[in-house]
């Protein structure tokens, strides 16, 4: 009874010759085992490896080892993503009856796509950001500059970023992670410390901002005959009056009671002097002008 | 003969020890910890309050951080109604003594104003509604710091003021006066009064904290630190304030008594010079004892 279907089967193809094998896997158990086998020679650890950029992308074929082909993989990056073997997709269509697995079967070579994303920390290289300095001289207050220093560094805070102004004797660190924060910073170049002289007087000024610059020169720009001996002190607050200059001006009187902030208006001429060299310091102090004249109020 | 002169001059002696006695005692009991107190706490038990328009940005945080209570507005109910909140918020250290660093508008009424235009804020208070208001909150000495301060005790303008006295500095009260109520009895109420003996201009003092020795410094932003202050400047301190705290035999004071004088005496720059002078050397002895003690401490 149970060979009967068997015979009469075995008959039927004789004739027809309709069971003949095309290489292709059949769609029977059997034949799918061999097509899936090739999982197991994959390698479930994906080595990544490569040069820089932050993002890795592309296509693994899952020809016996898994590598991952793409533009990227940092030393410091991680691949996560399904790169093993639960993220195979087998590309075609593995019918369970009739159909065959394109490619595969015969082989063992199971083609599928790995899709992974590369994510992690990428090595940042820091860029020194965009300091920028913005002093703005008080006008009229002989030595006295007010200034912010603004701008970000960048990852590489504390190397000292060069910060360059254009002026001299103060300023108060601003906002950011510039170099001023840990007294690295240098201030260069030239500043000018413009202000009015208090004519026929010894006009001290106390700049106690926390900058240790020096004023190492003073240029008459303009302004009449002036034979008053000016004196700029620079100080900084942990710094007891780190440089004295006397600068002695003369030349044209001009300007008078203009641009004028000081407490006594009988100022001749300008004084200018060049600030040549100073470190910053982050020291938040005063920087206002003592002049000799005590501001002194009524109370009627 | 010979005698006459002789005698006049003991007698004259003799008052003047006597008004030395009474100052000395006055301030004993009205800033008892003057003498003897630390930087920080060299205001305790003292408020001052200033007229806006004789003081310098953001004055109140150096005398608070020195311990005072410090107040500030050109409208007097606002500045009665912040003594009243403050001893009740500060039971510990509540206002004994209040220090007017006002104008006395020539002996015609205390006032507090923004400036000196007609159209500024501005306000005006007898030294009576002054007793009857603070009284109840505990204030006991009112020291007047104001130019002709004796001839605000004057009988006619001592409860009640004159806003037409036509004196030029009685300027419009767009923020009111306030009078003492008819209830009030002088001879019941145990505040005292406090005015300089003779009749003159008072003088208020800028001075910058560049001025101060860097341990001054220092001690004073450790201070504002604690109250959560930060530090003006520039500061402005009356000569009479200076002079109490220091005990400057110059300064003669007495109670319960008025003056018709109107005096346009001021002291001179020089001598304005040297009392600032000593308030500085005061304050750097101060922090300089601070920092000795501290050192003796660490070394223990």
């Amino acid at each position: 009874m149970k060979k009967t279907p068997l015979i009469a089967l075995s008959v039927f193809c004789l004739v027809l010759g309709a069971c003949a094998s095309t290489g292709n896997t059949t769609a029977d158990d059997a034949s799918m085992t061999s097509g899936v086998s090739a999982n197991d020679t994959m390698d479930e650890n994906t080595s990544a490896s490569g040069q820089s950029t932050t993002q890795a992308s592309g296509t693994t074929n899952t020809h016996d080892n898994h590598n991952t082909s793409g533009t990227t993989a940092n030393t410091s990056g991680t691949t996560s993503g399904t790169t093993g073997h639960t993220g195979h997709t087998t590309s075609g269509t593995t019918g369970h009856t009739g159909h065959t697995t394109s490619g595969a079967t015969a082989t063992g070579n199971t083609t599928g796509n790995t899709t992974g994303t590369m994510s992690g920390t990428t090595n940042t290289t820091g860029t020194a950001g965009n300091t920028s300095n913005n002093w703005n001289n008080t006008s009229g207050t002989t030595g006295n500059t007010t200034g912010t220093m603004s701008g970000t560094t960048g990852t590489h805070a504390g190397h000292g970023n060069n910060l360059t102004g254009t002026t001299s004797v103060s300023g108060t660190s601003g906002t950011g992670t510039t170099g001023m924060t840990d007294n690295t910073a240098t201030i260069a170049g030239s500043g000018t410390v413009s202000g009015n002289t208090t004519a026929n007087t010894n006009d001290t000024t106390w700049n106690t901002q926390g900058t240790t610059g020096t004023a190492t020169s003073g240029t008459m720009t303009s302004g009449t005959t002036n034979n008053n001996n000016n004196t700029t002190t620079t100080s900084g607050r942990n710094n007891t009056r780190a440089t004295t200059t006397t600068t002695t001006t003369s030349g044209t009187r001009s300007n008078l009671n203009t641009n004028n902030n000081n407490t006594n208006n009988n100022n001749t001429g300008n004084t200018t002097g060049t600030m040549t060299s100073g470190s910053a310091n982050a020291d938040e102090d005063d920087d206002t002008t003592t002049t000799t004249t005590r501001t002194r109020m009524r109370k009627d | 003969m010979k005698r006459t002169p002789i005698l006049a001059l003991l007698l004259f002696l003799a008052l003047q020890s006597h008004a030395a006695d009474d100052t000395s005692v006055l301030l004993a009991k009205a800033w008892p910890a003057a003498g003897v107190a630390g930087l920080e706490d060299l205001g305790t038990g003292i408020g001052v309050v200033f007229t806006p328009d004789l003081s310098v940005k953001d004055n109140c945080r150096f005398f608070e951080a020195l311990g005072f209570a410090c107040f500030e507005s050109a409208d007097w109910l606002q500045v009665l109604s912040d003594i009243h909140a403050y001893n009740i918020n500060h039971p510990g250290r509540r206002i004994r003594t209040l220090v007017l660093e006002t104008h006395g508008t020539n002996g015609n009424g205390l006032k507090v104003q923004t400036g000196k235009k007609a159209e500024d804020d501005r306000s005006y208070i007898s030294v009576a509604a002054l007793q009857e208001m603070l009284e109840p909150v505990g204030v006991r000495y009112i020291i007047l710091s104001a130019c002709n301060s004796g001839r605000l005790l004057r009988p006619e303008i001592y409860r009640k003021l004159d806003p037409k006295n036509g004196d030029k500095l009685f300027l419009p009260a767009n923020r009111g006066i306030i009078d003492a109520t008819d209830d009030f009895d002088p001879k019941r109420t145990n505040s005292t009064v406090i005015t300089p003996a003779t009749s003159h201009i008072e003088t208020t003092l800028v001075g910058s904290l560049s001025e101060l020795a860097p341990a001054t410094r220092e001690a004073l932003a450790a201070a504002a630190k604690k109250r959560n202050l930060e530090l003006p400047k520039q500061f402005a301190v009356s000569e009479m304030l200076i002079q109490m705290l220091l005990r400057d035999p110059a300064l003669q004071l007495r109670t319960g008594a008025h003056v018709e004088e109107l005096s346009k005496e001021q002291t001179s720059p020089e001598t304005s010079e040297r009392i600032f002078r000593s308030f500085v050397a005061h304050l750097d002895g101060l922090a300089a004892r601070r920092g000795t003690q501290t050192a003796s401490a660490a070394a223990r």
